[in-house]
């Protein structure tokens, strides 16, 4: 046979060929069309042969069926929201942040206070003696512990998703009475933004510790007191926010 | 499988819907060019789960040209081939993989094996051999003789003269022959 490159400059047999395959695709046998071109037939017969290969090898009907539905459902569920929302996942997003950062606060709250955490603070942080029996009129100066502010920013494995930023703070605010009870403040700030970027970091920041001045005057009568502290513990405004401004942090993990 | 393509009037009505931004007419457009664009894919796409997303992601292209100065304006079908294809070149740039048997492995071994089994083999052989064509090959094999493109269709989806896709096909028909070992004493090319 001769080189194909050397066939393709016979414009007659090239079209002869889609002639041939054009009679093909309409249902006529490879022969039926080789009679028209006798000349031809050694050449085509075998590429005609081919040709019914190419068809044979398209993917049957019941695999065509069983992906169209697939894919069907598949854009049926992404069909809903635009491409660049993607809402079930932003949901999942939102859910593994809120996971992460619950989970990162127990564990943060967990801590002893010298650890810069908040379990046993009220033991540790007023003094034994400091009781309204012994005392009439004191000012005491204690230390509270560094106001932390943790910053969560979690996003599922999924990709590409939208990033799904959460930023916590936790304030410790201090009363001055005896038992010194903390109270705790935690405030969550969602922030959505489409950046398709993954990351999972669980920060730590602790700000210098505010000296704090609580006044406590306990009567004979009631041993009680009309005490407030000054909650100069929550004057902290950078605790949150990715940990902006926080030159000064330290992270004691 | 004989594909049945919708006309070219209904296409034209189609086009309209699209550039209006009419949602609907995906559906519509999925359920008319489905078969031929899945069918396309496969054929260059080994493994059924990805050729699934790439024709997912033929339509969902679609959807997000709709009512836009991106969308097809003429010849629908060709400018759904033309994403198909052009997802298929992406995946290939992404994954390089190819399958690595030999063309001898699927060959039937012994005199007694089932006509059918010979028959699925040469399916199998046949999209192998495919496969291994360079892209212009496959593309007009499939877009000609399985998809059913007429000549012109081939020519808009590969942005090629009529006279070179004649030639194309005719070169690609006999280098397919030839990965297949059907000429007789002339091995593969």
């Amino acid at each position: 046979m001769s080189n194909p490159s050397d066939l393709t400059r016979d414009k007659d047999l090239l079209d002869a060929f889609e002639d041939c395959v054009n009679r093909l695709q309409v249902g006529e046998t490879s022969e039926a069309a080789l009679r028209d071109y006798p000349h031809y037939a050694a050449i085509l017969r075998p590429m005609l042969e081919t040709v019914i290969q190419v068809k044979r090898a398209a993917p049957n009907s019941a695999e065509i069926a069983s992906a169209q539905v697939r894919v069907r459902d598949r854009l049926a569920f992404r069909k809903g929201a635009p491409r660049t929302q993607r809402l079930p996942l932003m949901r999942l997003a939102a859910l593994a942040a809120v996971i992460t950062l619950v989970a990162g606060l127990f564990v943060f709250l967990g801590r002893s206070p010298d650890q810069g955490g908040f379990a046993a603070a009220t033991e540790t942080s007023v003094p034994a003696s400091f009781t309204p029996e012994r005392i009439s009129s004191m000012t005491p100066e204690g230390r509270i512990p560094p106001s932390p502010s943790a910053t969560v920013t979690a996003a599922p494995t999924l990709s590409p998703t939208p990033t799904f930023t959460l930023t916590a703070s936790a304030t410790r605010t201090a009363s001055g009475t005896p038992t010194n009870t903390p109270s705790t403040t935690f405030t969550v700030s969602p922030t959505f933004t489409s950046t398709p970027t993954i990351t999972a970091t669980l920060t730590r920041t602790r700000t210098p510790a505010p000296v704090v001045t609580v006044t406590a005057q306990v009567t004979d009568d009631h041993g009680g007191s009309d005490d407030h502290g000054d909650d100069s513990g929550k004057g902290d405004d950078n605790s949150g926010k990715g940990g902006g401004g926080d030159d000064d942090k330290d992270d004691d993990d | 499988m004989a594909l049945i393509l919708p006309e070219v009037s209904i296409e034209d009505s189609l086009l309209t819907r699209i550039r209006r931004g009419d949602q609907a007419v995906v559906g519509e457009i999925y359920e008319q060019f489905f078969s031929s664009l899945y069918q396309y894919v496969r054929l260059r796409i080994e493994d059924t789960q990805q050729a699934e997303d790439i024709t997912a992601e033929v339509f969902l292209k679609l959807l997000g040209v709709l009512g836009t100065a991106r969308a097809p304006r003429e010849h629908l079908r060709g400018w759904l081939f033309q994403v198909a294809r052009h997802e298929i070149f992406r995946h290939y740039g992404k994954h390089k993989k190819f399958p690595l048997e030999s063309l001898e492995e699927w060959l039937p071994s012994g005199e007694d094996v089932e006509s059918e089994t010979i028959r699925n083999a040469t399916i199998e052989q046949t999209r192998w051999a495919l496969r291994r064509l360079p892209a212009e090959q496959q593309e007009v094999l499939i877009l000609r003789f399985s998809e059913g493109l007429d000549l012109q269709a081939t020519a808009d989806v590969m942005g090629k003269s009529l006279s070179a896709v004649k030639s194309l096909q005719f070169r690609a028909t006999e280098a397919l022959r030839g990965v297949l070992g059907m000429g007789k004493g002339r091995g593969r090319e």
